[in-house]
């Protein structure tokens, strides 16, 4: 199965590159791609659950379409975000570089950053 | 030769990162590699032609011509359509040869076409 | 440790200390290493910063030395010549045995190069991931 895997660095609300990875995943899974969502930095914050607004619900409408969130321990615990914080579903990782080159060095069949 | 993507998100001008990733796709061009940049958000701007002289005016290369360059080594720009009408943006408006697709087209052209996606 | 004939291309466009991009290049880069994997790292736009020798932050990751220990772990470094020469890195022109050009202000383990470098990682990269888009 083509695979896609997203490493996304931008926070939820103020920045497009939380919104485009909604969209682009959407259409991943539209055409039976599998989808990795892999949250470094800033990117934790999509993480965050109790959202209001697009990012939040795609998140949860993500997990159920079975793609895969991971959110980095280390980002998440420096801004304060525990894991009960966290939506449901999304793995939080200690390692998320190496889940993350694992993932699209030796799976992905497409890779984007933002 | 893979399939390259380019992805513009700034006006130009403002930063650098319009210009930069012209650059980018004109050297893939002129490397052999099939090239498709993609203006969305603030880059359909990047889209729009008349500039005069951006560079004796405000000492900044002209990314008219960059486009124009890039369409004529036979890459593909297109513009997201929504972008456009949020912006006002009538496709006569637009430099000759920018391809206008809804959203939904972009992102099946990323998937489809983009073996190298570099965001700017 | 995985098949180390497979590359990671990296792009950055922004400066370190100014945001998080440069930290994450330095860690999947050394990751990547650690995990057998080749890397090739270019600095572009503001990123060429990056290079600036004797960086010495007192509360914050250590762009300078992540990447000198990048390229002792075989990592390849390229930053880019006109955007270097644009920030007043280059101060002598191409040095032919060493390929790349002359800078008393850069790190030694990153070559100041033409776009070309880049092109190069795009073509060769097995994947390519970029920071600084925004």
């Amino acid at each position: 199965m083509d695979y896609l895997c997203m490493l996304i660095t931008k926070p939820p609300h103020s920045d497009e590159g939380a919104e485009r990875m909604c969209g682009i995943s959407n259409a991943a899974r539209d055409r039976g791609m599998g989808v990795a969502v892999y949250l470094i930095g800033d990117g934790v914050l999509c993480a965050k659950r109790h959202q209001h607004g697009h990012v939040g619900a795609h998140i949860k409408r993500a997990l159920e379409r079975s793609m895969s969130v991971y959110a980095s321990a280390q980002d998440l615990r420096a801004r304060g975000i525990a894991e009960t914080q966290v939506e449901k579903g999304i793995v939080i990782t200690e390692d998320i570089e190496g889940r993350f080159l694992k993932d699209a060095m030796e799976r992905a069949s497409r890779v984007i950053s933002w | 030769m893979p399939h390259v993507v380019v992805e513009i998100s700034h006006p130009p001008f403002g930063h650098e990162h319009t210009f930069a990733g012209l650059y980018v796709a004109t050297a893939c061009l002129s490397k052999g590699m099939d090239v498709i940049v993609v203006l969305r958000g603030d880059g359909v701007y990047t889209g729009m032609r008349g500039q005069v002289d951006p560079q004796k005016n405000i000492s900044l290369p002209a990314t008219e011509a960059q486009i124009e360059d890039i369409l004529e080594l036979d890459g593909t720009v297109v513009a997201d359509a929504g972008a456009l009408v949020m912006r006002g943006i009538e496709s006569d408006e637009l430099i000759e040869g920018i391809q206008v697709r809804e959203s939904s087209d972009i992102h099946a052209l990323i998937l489809k076409e983009g073996e190298k996606i570099i965001a700017f | 440790m995985v098949d180390g004939t497979k590359t990671l291309g990296i792009m950055l466009f922004t400066s370190p200390y100014g945001s998080q991009d440069a930290d994450h290049v330095c860690r999947i880069a050394e990751r990547a290493l650690d995990m057998g994997y080749g890397v090739h790292i270019f600095l572009y736009g503001d990123g060429v910063h990056a290079q600036l020798a004797g960086q010495d932050p007192k509360m914050f990751y250590n762009v300078g030395a992540a990447l000198e220990r990048i390229a002792e772990k075989g990592g390849v470094i390229k930053s880019c010549v006109r955007c270097s020469q644009a920030r007043g890195y280059v101060d002598g022109g191409y040095d032919e045995e060493e390929d790349r050009y002359r800078s008393s202000k850069s790190l030694d383990a990153v070559r100041i190069y033409s776009l070309y470098g880049f092109i190069d990682i795009i073509k060769d990269a097995d994947t390519l991931i970029t920071f600084g888009s925004s």
